[in-house]
């Protein structure tokens, strides 16, 4: 007699066998056996066993043993009993009504199915859970499997490629550095655009202003989830359409990635330990020219812009008979070069920044527990050296959890605390004193200079050279000598309590605290001198500390019901969450000494303290029906008021509504064999964007710039109002359609998933540029409308290949296409500069946000005709300088000149991962990329500039000499002293973006449990792995995944030095007890 | 059923709890660290505050803090740029006329003058809500209105018409904003000094040293008329401001840049730096590694025995490879410098009386050789008669060669070549480079053509567009 019974969630269950049947009605003791096995048929040791009688309360626990076996006494003949089985790993299985049979050949035989992606998976949606099947809305998940034997420090990075629609960029590669998550496009202008992250349902902050204090734009910013432990994840699942996301309201308009931590699974005690270790290397070398061709390009340089000042000199003249003018003289420094003397210094400066790298990790995790109560608790250790010499980053972290339940009570607790240590090397950004960003520097550093002097000392001072030569600090000497640490300390926390007091109402309150603590302490030595060249320099220090402290309570009410084949789920809320953002600043200089480097040695110039706040009140609802496991309705209502919003609009509401049809479940589907499962959803919803500044709609005043001297040397106090009022500002609305199909052929080994949305994003919260007439550069509004609509498409397969062979792998790709539909009362086009003059960004109306707006070179100036008839800007412009394309065709380049030259954003972003196992081998690799989008080179400036002040990409070798020898026909000629338009930032700067990236290969064994058992091992693994072993791109630099500044949608895209992606090789060890 | 009412009971406590969360006051959160206007404009010591904040604006880096080094003297002929690489080329493309509308110095120094004021603006409005002794009231509205003056005397030099604004305006309707002729912006500007002249003290107590005085706002109004050529109405200004005894000349010319000695007689208004106290200094005028040689024409301009000559010179400070003229030397160097800016000053007023009594009639006997003479003599340098400048012509051109080696490097000589409309001669003599007619003002900032984008009220100046 088979009884097979599915239930919830319980997935497959093979009952094979119970021997002969021969009810009695007494009870006799009786002992029932069982073996649980894997679907491979590897026996399974530690498995939980949970029996609970049918219709009473008595309960019986055990584990399997080593070789998967279990046993349990006393069981009563003729009763039914329902079986648990868990395992870590393992979808849960479940036997009820099980009938014991008289005497004691009672026989189980248990297959348990791998956790993994089916259709009545769990998927963590706001507030609550529903099985894939279920789901009415876009949610793309991924669990821990996908995240491991990767060379990364934040799970994040482990995102790239994984998932449809969701655009990961590494925009810098060192330790902790920042990482760009887009779901769907850029929707906002300003507001922001980075998702909202909720760890176990806290909403957790991301501000990082610590790791980007006002020094320069260019700091690279600092990853504020970096403190998370991969090995600590159990799912991250990301909601994309607004019908998901509008359970989290003014919150919601860019995504919501939620993350689960593991918890403990009942059982016997399970310990884990992970470890892994890599050695990375800088994964491209710039071509740079060599010591040689960079005195030629000098010379070359300084001679034509003597020959411009004094057409009738000579190349050959005499430094003594060129005019007073640097820039028209031959460095001394580069004649040796000149003359082809061999051994002479050739520093590649690439080489001497750069290093191999090692990095580690480990993590121990213990859990376990019984019915009523889990724990689970880890301890991780993290170090990783940058590529960039000095450049370091640890962490510890932790993480406690304790899950407890009785019939009608459940509680849990959940804490992890982190440190981080992050010893910066800046890295990012353009070159110049006094917060040089080291990869510029290394390119575009004369290779003619040593590292160090004869004495050991930093080679710094030759470096003013005269001869107008542009004065860089050399490399080395920067990134060995500043002294830049940024401690985090971390604390997550959540408990919750949930009661059912009546039948399927369930009460919940949950408490959460999210405390983010930053100090950055920065040295800049008196031994490291300013452009100047000078030493001693002055000294400068300053220490910064940040206190983030956020904490939120929140009220639910879950009722669920099943009537017959009607299903019903209805959530309600209420929550509360405040901020406090603390920052305290202080800076010194002047310090007598570079022994003591803590300010108090120092002259302390300048400090403040600040406090910020903002706060939040939500009401939500939800109602989730469904018939038959067939129709599928959702919708949901969240209303939110923000202290941040103007005075006029402090409260909005965001409703959603979403359907599937399982059309697979119909009766007449059945018939299909090949279509497994069918379903189609659609969904329409609001969502709301609240990231603008905490008091953004009040005009405040302050002393900033408004203090001043009077009397003898005295300050007075004086107050300025910095931003002016916007009663009327509010959150961003963004309205989103989604339509999705998700189809299972053969029996789930296909999956595909289309889906097709159209989002429009309408009172963009625009830092609208004001003309300065106002006394403003810009003001916060609600204006203007965008669009993004796009179509992703996601394929998954898992298939065996014959016995030992198995397939698996997920394939997608993502189009999203980015238009402006409406700005500002006039519609006129907004015009954003960025990291330097002549840098324009156009946002217009029909256009993708921050488009490029740059003149169009054409060529050069190939000879004196082609000079004389064709369009030329102010400057003197002579032939072999960049010619330009005369746009409105008046004869002459000028601002009117300017056009669309490309965009950041990408045409189409796709991801491809693949896991191909041969019994306990698996190899999986995978590749991200992107195609159409371009980068605004702003190194270009200095580094393609062929004036022969910086050193030049090889490329440069190519250039105009003269109308027999053109060159390429692209560069323009060699000239100390830009004539022309060479030096306006224009399409000569802009770069192809596109690039396809293997992200990770690795190959990895398990080993078999049988043979582990005797070691008291239930499983081992080790692997091996490359991180980020290729990367195709016709992109000159490092990082085609490059933006300077993502934070700001309308100037994104610019690359001015950044920090490079490692190639990392590494070897990992997974031991579970 | 019991069971199901004791639940409800059970309930009741949430529920109270939920509601006592949900206050209004919960969402209405002020800002902590700064002043929320409403809260402000309440008493007379707000309003000194406010104007506090006023003169602060012409202290940033936006106006005499850096960039109107930039755009009043490296245009000029005083000294030349030989750094093609510092802040992108900006500097160097301003000295070598080769410049464009997207120069950050431009939109830097129209966002800065316009942020002045704004503050003004704002004041102007709001004191009149103020409860407070009318004399100071008045005062204060007199330093504001003085400040503003000077802003838009310097807007109309550097890009001719401009937007006039009385009143602060929202930022978004400014893009209604036009340019308005010269002639209403010099009315407003003299209005402005004709208040400020009637209602400031012609001297204030030691702690309020640095506050605009009668005299001052005299001595801009009769540089005003200079360069709108009403020399009658300059003269009787001018002369108020000689007549009053309040300035007199340094004995030695050294002393009036000496950072020991700041705000001396001969000032009639500085822009006030103190070198120590926080964002309350400045980096060094003119000083660049390098790239910066004061142009030989100005030095050999100077006769030896000039006792100006040295001050012009650029030296290298110890223990800092900046070149910098000696004028604005502030030792020890010690990260920034200290020194006021001159904005107008005693020798100014005096060499502009000469010049506006010779401009009305050439006099062999008259005040203008006194004037004249007062600072030759003060420079070591020979007292001239009629017999050395014998027409009104000798004159002038004495006039504009002492204003050039009195008064370099502080924003005064570029203004002085184009307002005398000397400024392509000069400029092809001494620097060698041709300066195309247009060059005279500077281009609107590109920024600001593209935002209010309407080439009939808000047009680019000839030959930038």
């Amino acid at each position: 007699m088979i009884r097979l019974l599915k239930k919830y969630c319980c997935v497959l269950l093979v009952f094979i066998c119970a021997l002969h049947a021969h009810a009695q009605d007494a009870e006799i003791a009786v002992t029932i056996k069982g073996s649980v096995r894997s679907e491979g048929g590897d026996p399974l040791p530690g498995v939980s066993v949970m029996v609970k009688q049918h219709n009473g309360s008595d309960k019986m626990n055990t584990t399997t043993d080593d070789k998967g076996l279990f046993r349990l006494q006393g069981m009563k003949s003729g009763v039914v009993y329902d079986f648990t089985f868990s395992f870590i790993g393992y979808e849960n299985s479940l036997l009820n009504g099980f009938q014991v049979k008289d005497g004691n050949g009672n026989l189980l035989l248990i297959r348990m199915k791998e956790a993994s992606k089916g259709l009545n998976e769990l998927v963590v949606v706001g507030y609550g859970t529903r099985s894939k099947k279920e789901l009415t809305g876009s949610v793309s998940s991924l669990r821990s499997s996908d995240l491991k034997q990767q060379a990364i420090t934040s799970f994040d990075q482990a995102l790239a490629g994984k998932m449809a629609g969701i655009q990961v960029m590494q925009t810098n590669g060192a330790p902790g550095g920042n990482v760009s998550i887009r779901v769907r496009g850029i929707g906002s202008i300003s507001a922001g655009n980075n998702p909202l992250f909720v760890i176990d349902g806290v909403p957790i902050t991301n501000d990082t202003r610590s790791a980007s204090p006002g020094v320069n734009n260019y700091q690279q910013p600092f990853n504020p989830l970096a403190s998370i432990n991969v090995n600590d994840i159990a799912s991250i699942d990301v909601l994309k359409d607004a019908a998901s996301a509008a359970i989290y309201g003014s919150r919601g308009s860019n995504g919501v990635v939620l993350i689960r931590t593991k918890k403990g699974q009942a059982g016997k005690m399970s310990v884990s330990y992970d470890g892994s270790y890599g050695v990375q290397t800088v994964n491209k070398h710039v071509d740079v020219l060599n010591a040689y061709d960079y005195a030629q390009l000098v010379y070359e340089g300084h001679n034509n812009a003597y020959l411009d000042a004094v057409p009738t000199g000579k190349p050959t003249d005499p430094n003594s008979v060129r005019p007073n003018n640097p820039s028209t003289r031959i460095p001394p420094q580069i004649l040796p070069y000149l003359e082809g003397k061999p051994g002479l210094t050739n520093t590649d400066w690439q080489k001497e920044i750069f290093r191999q790298a090692p990095m580690q990790s480990h993590t121990v995790s213990v859990s376990g527990g019984n019915e009523s109560l889990s724990y689970y608790f880890s301890a991780n250790y993290f170090n990783q050296d940058g590529i960039v010499i000095n450049n370091n980053y640890k962490r510890y972290s932790s993480r406690f959890r304790v899950d407890g339940s009785n019939d009608k009570f459940r509680f849990g607790v959940n804490m992890t605390p982190s440190y981080t240590d992050n010893h910066v090397v800046n890295a990012e950004g353009p070159w110049f004193a006094p917060n040089s960003g080291v990869i510029a520097l290394a390119l575009g550093y004369a290779p003619i200079f040593p590292v160090h002097n004869p004495d050991g000392t930093f080679a710094d001072s030759v470096n003013v050279w005269g001869y107008g030569q542009t004065n860089q600090l050399n490399p080395v000497a920067v990134a060995s000598l500043v002294k830049d640490r940024i401690k985090n300390f971390r604390l997550t926390a959540n408990a919750y309590m949930e009661y059912e007091f009546i039948p399927n109402l369930k009460y919940r309150i949950s408490a959460g605290t999210d405390l983010n603590s930053f100090r950055r302490d920065y040295y800049r030595p008196s031994n490291l001198p300013l452009s100047s060249g000078t030493l001693p320099s002055v000294a400068t220090g300053f220490s910064n500390t940040d206190m983030y402290t956020n904490w939120l309570t929140e009220h639910t009410l879950t009722y669920n019901k099943t009537f017959g084949r009607h299903k019903l789920d209805v959530l309600t809320g209420f929550t509360v969450q405040k901020e406090n953002q603390e920052h305290n600043t202080l800076t010194a200089n002047n310090f007598p000494t570079d022994i003591v480097t803590t300010l108090n040695a120092g002259q302390v110039n300048a400090g403040g303290s600040s406090l910020e706040q903002w706060s939040l009140n939500s009401w939500l609802g939800r109602a989730q029906y469904s018939y038959a496991d067939k129709y599928f309705l959702t919708a949901s209502v969240r209303r939110d008021g923000s202290s941040r919003f103007g005075i006029n609009r402090k409260w909005a509401s965001f409703p959603a509504v979403s359907g599937a049809w399982q059309v697979s479940n119909e009766p007449f589907f059945k018939t299909i064999k090949q279509i497994s499962s069918l379903k189609i959803r659609s969904s329409y919803g609001l969502t709301g964007n609240f990231q603008i500044p905490n008091y953004g709609s009040l005009a405040q005043m302050s002393n900033a710039n408004s203090n001043y001297i009077l009397g003898n040397q005295a300050l007075v106090n004086g107050v300025s109002i910095t931003s002016p009022a916007n009663p009327d500002l509010t959150w961003e609305s963004m309205a989103s359609f989604d339509v999705g199909l998700e189809l299972g052929l053969f029996n789930e080994i296909l999956n595909l998933t289309v889906d097709y949305y159209n989002a429009k994003t309408t009172r963009l919260l625009l830092n609208l540029p004001v003309p300065g007439a106002s006394g403003f550069s810009t003001y916060l509004q609600n204006i203007g409308a965008v669009n993004n609509k796009g179509i992703e498409i996601s394929l998954s397969y898992n298939k065996k290949l014959g016995k030992d062979w198995q397939l698996e792998g997920n394939a997608n790709i993502a189009f999203n296409n980015n238009k402006v539909t409406k700005l500002g009362p006039s519609g006129a086009p907004i015009i954003a500069t960025g990291g330097t003059g002549n840098t324009y960004f156009i946002t217009k109306i029909g256009e993708t946000i921050g488009s490029y707006y740059l003149y169009q070179t054409d060529g050069i100036y190939k000879d004196q005709h082609d000079l004389d008839v064709s369009a030329k800007t102010s400057n003197p412009t002579r032939v072999g300088d960049l010619k330009f394309k005369d746009i409105n065709g008046d004869g002459k380049i000028d601002a009117n000149d300017r056009t669309i030259a490309g965009s950041f954003q990408p045409k189409y972003i796709f991801g491809f991962s693949n896991t191909l196992r041969y019994k306990n081998l698996d190899l999986s690799v995978s590749v991200q990329g992107s195609q159409g989008n371009k980068i605004l080179n702003l190194f270009r400036r200095y580094i393609a500039n062929v004036e022969g002040n910086f050193n030049n990409l090889s490329e440069v070798k190519d250039h105009y000499v003269s109308p027999e020898n053109p060159g390429n026909g692209l560069v323009n000629r060699a000239n100390r002293l830009a004539t022309g338009g060479n030096g306006i930032t224009s399409s000569w700067h802009v770069e192809d973006g596109s690039y396809i990236r293997i992200r990770n290969i690795a190959l990895g064994y398990n080993f078999r449990p049988a043979l582990l058992s005797k070691a008291g091992i239930s499983s081992a693994r080790i692997y091996g792995a490359v991180q980020n072993p290729f990367t195709f791109s016709k992109y000159s630099l490092f990082n085609p995944e490059i933006s300077n500044r993502t934070e700001n949608a309308l100037t994104a895209g610019e690359d001015y030095g950044s920090y490079p992606l490692a190639r990392t090789y590494m070897i990992g060890l997974n031991v579970t007890f | 059923m019991q069971q199901t009412m004791k639940n409800y009971k059970l309930f009741l406590p949430v529920l109270v709890l939920i509601f006592s969360a949900c206050n209004k006051k919960f969402l209405d959160l002020n800002p902590i660290s700064t002043i929320a206007p409403g809260q402000f404009f309440k008493t007379a010591g707000d309003a000194v505050t406010a104007v506090n904040g006023c003169y602060a604006s012409l202290a940033q880096g936006s106006q005499y803090g850096a960039t109107f080094e930039t755009l009043m003297e490296a245009r000029a002929d005083n000294f030349t740029d030989q750094d093609p690489s510092s802040n992108a080329g900006q500097n160097y493309q301003i000295n070598r006329y080769s410049d464009n509308p997207g120069n950050t110095n431009f939109y830097n120094a129209w966002v800065g003058v316009y942020n002045g004021i704004f503050r003004c603006n704002t004041l102007l409005t709001a004191i009149d809500g103020i409860t407070m002794d009318e004399t100071l009231k008045n005062r204060i509205k007199a330093e504001a209105r003085f400040i503003r003056a000077l802003d838009y005397f310097n807007l109309v030099r550097l890009w001719g018409a401009v937007p006039l604004l009385t009143t602060a305006t929202d930022p978004v309707n400014a893009v209604n904003l036009k340019r308005d002729d010269l002639v209403t912006i010099y009315k407003q500007i003299e209005e402005d000094l004709t208040f400020a002249a009637a209602n400031l003290p012609a001297a204030y107590p030691a702690a309020d040293l640095g506050r605009v005085t009668t005299g001052a706002a005299k001595g801009l109004l009769g540089k005003v008329y200079l360069y709108e050529k009403k020399y009658a109405a300059a003269q009787s200004v001018l002369q108020d401001v000689i007549s009053s005894n309040v300035f007199t000349l340094l004995p030695k010319v050294a002393d009036v840049f000496s950072t020991t000695n700041k705000y001396n007689a001969e000032i009639l208004f500085a822009v006030r730096y103190a070198k120590g106290v926080a964002n309350q200094d400045h980096g060094f005028w003119y000083a660049n590694s390098q790239t910066i040689t004061v142009d030989t024409t100005l030095l050999k301009a100077y006769n030896d025995a000039d006792l100006r000559k040295p001050l012009s010179a650029a030296v290298k400070p110890t223990g800092n490879a900046n070149m910098m003229p000696r004028k604005f030397l502030d030792e020890p160097i010690n990260g920034n410098a200290g020194n006021d800016f001159p904005v107008l000053r005693f020798a100014d007023i005096l060499l502009m009386q000469a010049e506006v009594l010779n401009e009305q009639a050439y006099s062999i006997a008259g005040n203008a050789f006194t004037y004249l003479n007062m600072v030759r003599t003060r420079a070591g340098l020979a007292e001239l008669s009629a017999a050395d400048l014998p027409n009104q012509s000798s004159f002038r051109n004495e006039i504009y060669r002492q204003r050039r080696l009195e008064l370099p490097f502080e924003c005064d000589r570029w203004f002085d070549l184009v307002r005398t409309n000397r400024a392509v001669t000069e400029i092809l003599t001494n620097k060698k480079v041709t300066l195309p007619g247009f060059r005279l003002i500077y281009p609107i900032p590109q920024q600001e053509i593209d935002i209010m984008n309407n080439k009939a009220t808000f047009p680019q100046n000839p030959g930038y567009d």
